[in-house]
């Protein structure tokens, strides 16, 4: 049962997850979080943060973590299965298809009308992240690490390791 | 210390948010992509609606429905 569990919560946002990995981040944090409750949208952060400072694309890492944090190996065997699953067998089972209708107004349409789907859920998140750090670093704290974190990834353009690591050290010092 | 993350994760998703946005307004225009994020983040925050719901009815509907030279932009 938890094993079928674990299968849908990746199965479904990778199956109708169109417009690249980051997308389908939110739709993994409705099923994680909000449905089965497996970890809190701060643990939920940690490991996306996590995930983002290792190269290769995040879902497959996200499944795999929260897959064997769940249920062991198998559980995080079955996460990155189901994944992966819904694209590998379409691309291997209709690759032909796959290429013929690549250039087809629907399929063309189907990416593109998800997209304030998806900067709508990312807002939400991004709400929910701000949320949960107010209220357990208080908004001092929030509001100094966001405004680094904003100076070293959107002004100065660096890797999210680097504001990753200031927030880790701010935080031992000041947050204990 | 672990919870001081938080907020660079919540600057990721705010960038993210933000190319998303770019994304779907160069694609569809501002005209499309205001209404589609008013009416979905009504939706989902107002109603509670599953999001898998919403994007499944809307790639059924991109399937199904004729494609018209308007669409094609």
């Amino acid at each position: 049962m938890l094993y079928l569990e674990i299968f849908l919560a990746f199965f479904i946002p990778n199956s109708i997850g169109y417009g690249g990995g980051p997308a389908i981040i939110p739709l993994i944090e409705a099923e994680v979080v909000a449905r089965y409750g497996w970890m809190s949208a701060a643990q939920f952060a940690e490991t996306l943060a996590l995930g983002n400072t290792l190269p290769s694309p995040i879902a497959t890492k996200m499944a795999g973590q929260i897959g064997y944090d769940v249920g062991g190996v198998w559980g995080g065997v079955i996460a990155v299965v189901a994944t992966v699953a819904p694209s590998l067998v379409l691309m291997l089972g209709a690759i032909g298809l796959m290429t013929k209708f690549k250039t087809s107004p629907r399929v063309k349409r189907m990416s593109r009308w998800v997209l304030p789907v998806v900067a709508v859920l990312m807002a939400l998140l991004t709400v929910s992240f701000m949320r949960e750090s107010l209220s357990s670093s208080g908004p001092l704290h929030t509001v100094i690490i966001a405004a680094v974190a904003a100076l070293l990834l959107v002004r100065l353009n660096l890797h999210p390791s680097i504001a990753i690591v200031f927030s880790l050290a701010y935080g031992a010092i000041f947050l204990g | 210390m672990g919870q001081a993350v938080v907020p660079v994760v919540m600057i990721m998703m705010l960038q993210l948010t933000w190319d998303f946005f770019k994304k779907a307004k160069s694609s569809l225009g501002l005209y499309v992509t205001i209404p589609m994020v008013v009416v979905v983040g009504g939706l989902i925050f107002g109603l509670g609606m599953h999001p898998a719901t919403i994007i499944l009815v809307l790639l059924v509907v991109a399937v199904i429905t004729p494609v018209t030279i308007r669409s094609l932009r």
